[in-house]
């Protein structure tokens, strides 16, 4: 992060780095699952036939496999703003640059149509099921179609809103989906080895010959695509020269290996039907899945349709993220109208780039499923083509001066036949969609049109390919070091005075970070349109503090400013933070008054977080007048505290003087209504914070209910334990900690 | 052999052994992803390889020349 003199200038600005490899596969693994063994497992096997359907997703898998590793090694030497569009800007020039956004933006759009359709087709076949549609006509093409449009409006809504796609919780919710999928998966295969019968299930294996797998394996390619989305995180991966390229690689395996168990075990689990399973399987097309989950699973239909509905779900939900993302990014470098790259002030989302894509997704809709499938297939193939020559022009134009984090084994016979294999496999669709012949090649065409008649004159002068400013953090020169997050002027500056005091006591420094909320849906390069009167806070609160106190002030762009300070804590390697938790001591301050803390409480009940508290209210006390009183609220429940042993303890550990402080142990049933009397007459309180997570998810805590009730000055304080940055308050000099009046 | 093993296994495994169309495509999948794993493993000892000793350019390989 680039430092900047204090008080004299703007603060820098600087990224987030939040995903790990965890985050990271899942992010890829989640943009996958959706597709393929859970909505195309009809088609396929009306396609090519039972065996066919596992050959062709296994060598689907392979393929995609390899320009994986292109995307793996693109990411790892622009480890940055990765999308093809940079890729094919960086490699190849900017009417291919053009092309690859132009693509990507219709095959998302397009592949969102075809989840719409899906959703909508399981939502009204559930409905059937229950009774409900029995006053409407049989033929629901409308009734599907309507639905989906509803469907895809409620994701452009949640879009514009503003929503997190990278996050713990939507990482667990891919994990428990590919946990039910391989679930299914073994639960097939157990049942075909208790019942060696059902191999018939899988007679003819190849029922439609090889030309019957090619046309899945085109078809089915959908499947395969999003593990692309990992590249686009780059400037937000925790090492990402090293995660990006394992994450797109283990993605795609994992995602092929559930795919051929789930397909084994849901052919192998068809009983009790008229003719060859497969026959009878691929007779639903479409709903193939939920009918085979039937036969294999009771109640599988209804666990189908939940299967579906989430699958579905995240995959309609990203794949309107991924279409309004790459459509703002032409509209903000003028290579479409500049409208498209506008932002709502209200919800500061890309709302116009949100709107065409959703016009586009909801226009696809209306085409027949499988040239839905296809057109996307074939949109998404190109893309991949697309990548494969990037790969090659990129070693081969800027390969002296990039620095891989990895280079694809087997170079440079991967891409190429990558490339061949998906041009024969874009080439067999036309056996199933010719539909998706004359759109794709349509759409691209007109895309080139586009670009010689208007962007090529209009497209901002290429400034900076790669945006990301990844500057040094500036050392502390082993100063204890203090992170203060600033929202603005008004939050800051009455921390000020605490800052320097926790910063003299310990003769440390301070940083001030502004963090930056960006939404997902606009990359982090464009994140200084969000930079907002933090950064005046910054600059404000910096002018306060003498110069030898602050070490560095930054703007910080994140999409969870939580994370985000967590990540700047590691980086800067704090001590301490002053209003977050963190892996370090954090201190959560409420500021009020102005006069020196004379009187601190300090409620304690043992541990290390009381344990640091004491720490902390020594250090906050005047270090003349200042006296810190220990209170323990003895209970009948409660185990009992030394009290005196506790102070003298942390005196000894803080190298503090024990002759300012004092300890109480009062026996009552309230400890609340106890704590809260003697805080009225305390110039500040201290609070360690609740331990155990458990306790802290199933009740209120005690501290948090004392830090709503009580309206004095107040820190909370929670100790980092052994995940503590190994330089702890202790071994700072007493005379440091307790003011040169302190004997 | 006795009991689960006899009813159970045994039978599937001879229906397997027997079916050489089944088997024969089951073997065609397996080695389909076992190159997939492969290809997987030597990728990530690279990118072990490069995190270790630092990131590096392109060097194109030249006959004779193993540094590429």
């Amino acid at each position: 992060m680039a430092s900047h003199s204090p008080g004299t200038a703007a603060p820098a600005p600087a990224l987030s780095r939040e995903l790990n490899l965890f985050h990271l596969v899942m992010m890829g693994v989640g943009m996958m699952i959706g597709a393929g063994a859970v909505i195309g497992m009809g088609l396929s096997v009306q396609t090519a036939g039972p065996g066919g359907t596992l050959v062709a997703f296994a060598l689907d898998g392979l393929v995609a496999l390899f320009t994986a590793m292109a995307y793996a090694e693109m990411s790892s030497a622009v480890p940055k703003a990765g999308s093809i569009y940079n890729f094919a800007r960086i490699a190849v020039g900017r009417a291919t640059g053009f092309s690859a956004g132009w693509i990507a933006w219709f095959a998302s759009a397009v592949a969102g149509s075809f989840y719409a359709v899906i959703l909508s087709e399981y939502t009204v076949e559930l409905f059937a099921r229950l009774g409900l549609l029995g006053w409407l006509p049989p033929d629901r093409y409308w009734l599907v179609r309507l639905v989906a449009v509803a469907c895809a409006a409620l994701f452009a809504l949640i879009n514009y809103r503003g929503v997190s796609s990278t996050g713990m919780a939507s990482s667990l919710l891919t994990l428990g989906q590919t946990a039910t999928l391989v679930f299914i998966g073994v639960f097939g295969l157990v049942i075909f080895l208790l019942d060696p019968s059902r191999i018939a299930n899988f007679k003819p294996f190849l029922p439609r010959g090889w030309s019957g797998v090619f046309v899945c394996m085109g078809v089915e390619y959908i499947a395969f695509e999003g593990y692309e989305v990992i590249a686009e995180a780059g400037d937000e991966a925790l090492q990402p020269r090293r995660n990006l390229p394992k994450a797109i690689i283990y993605s795609v395996l994992i995602v092929t290996a559930t795919y051929v168990l789930v397909a084994f075990g849901l052919i192998a689990g068809v009983r009790g039907v008229e003719g060859p399973a497969w026959e009878w399987l691929a007779g639903f097309g479409e709903k193939g899945f939920g009918e085979a989950m039937a036969k294999l699973i009771p109640y599988g239909s209804y666990l189908a349709f939940l299967t579906v509905l989430f699958a579905a779900t995240s995959a309609l939900n990203a794949t309107i993220f991924s279409a309004a993302r790459v459509s703002y990014a032409l509209g903000r470098d003028r290579m479409l109208p500049g409208v498209l790259g506008r932002i709502s002030a209200k919800r500061s989302t890309p709302h116009v780039a949100l709107g065409a894509s959703s016009v586009l997704l909801v226009a696809g809709i209306f085409l027949p499923i499988t040239d839905l499938a296809s057109a996307a297939s074939i949109m998404f193939l190109f893309l991949f083509l697309l990548a494969n020559v990037c790969v090659l022009r990129m070693r081969r134009r800027l390969g002296g001066e990039m620095e891989y984090g990895y280079l694809m084994p087997f170079f440079p016979v991967l891409p190429l036949a990558a490339i061949a294999l998906q041009l024969v496999l874009a080439i067999f669709i036309v056996n199933v969609s010719w539909l998706a012949w004359v759109i794709g090649p349509g759409w691209i065409a007109a895309g080139l049109l586009i670009y010689y008649l208007y962007a090529r004159s209009r497209a901002l002068p290429i400034r900076e390919e790669i945006f990301a400013v990844d500057a040094p953090v500036v050392p502390s020169g082993g100063k204890f070091r203090i992170l203060v997050p600033v929202a603005d002027a008004d939050q800051v500056l009455p921390m000020v005075p605490a800052m320097l005091r926790l910063a003299e006591s310990s003769d440390g420094g301070v940083e001030l970070v502004h963090l930056v909320a960006v939404p997902d849906q606009v990359p982090l390069a464009d994140a200084h349109r969000y930079a907002l009167p933090g950064t005046e806070g910054t600059v404000e609160a910096s002018l306060y503090l003498p110069a030898r106190r602050l070490v560095n002030s930054s703007v910080l762009y994140c999409r969870n400013p939580a994370r985000g300070i967590l990540y700047q804590a590691r980086a800067g390697r704090a001590d301490l933070i002053l209003l977050e938790r963190a892996t370090c001591d954090v201190a959560v301050m409420r500021p009020g008054g102005r006069a020196p803390f004379l009187n601190v409480l300090v409620p304690v009940s043992g541990g290390p977080n009381s344990e640091r508290a004491l720490e902390i209210a020594g250090m906050l006390a005047d270090p003349k007048n200042g006296v810190v009183t220990a209170l323990h609220v003895q209970t009948v429940r409660s185990r009992p505290v030394d009290i005196t042993e506790l102070v003298t303890k942390v005196c000894r550990q803080s190298s503090m003087s024990c002759d300012r402080f004092s300890g109480r142990v009062l026996v009552a049933e309230d400890p609340r209504a106890v704590i809260l009397r003697e805080a009225a007459a305390a110039d500040l309180v201290v609070l360690g914070a609740t331990e155990g997570r458990f306790r802290r998810l199933v009740a209120a805590t005690l501290p948090g209910d004392i830090a709503r009730s009580c309206d004095r000055p107040l820190v909370i304080v929670r100790s980092a334990g052994r995940h503590r940055h190994p330089r702890p308050l202790a071994d700072l000099p007493s005379r440091q900690i307790a003011g040169p009046g302190t004997p | 052999m006795s009991g689960p093993w006899r009813d159970t296994v045994e039978p599937a495994i001879t229906l397997l052994i027997m079916d050489t169309e089944f088997i024969g495509g089951i073997v065609l999948v397996a080695a389909v992803l076992a190159a997939m794993i492969v290809l997987t493993v030597v990728s990530r000892a690279r990118i072990e390889r490069f995190h270790r000793e630092g990131p590096r350019p392109f060097v194109p390989r030249i006959r004779g020349d193993r540094r590429g």
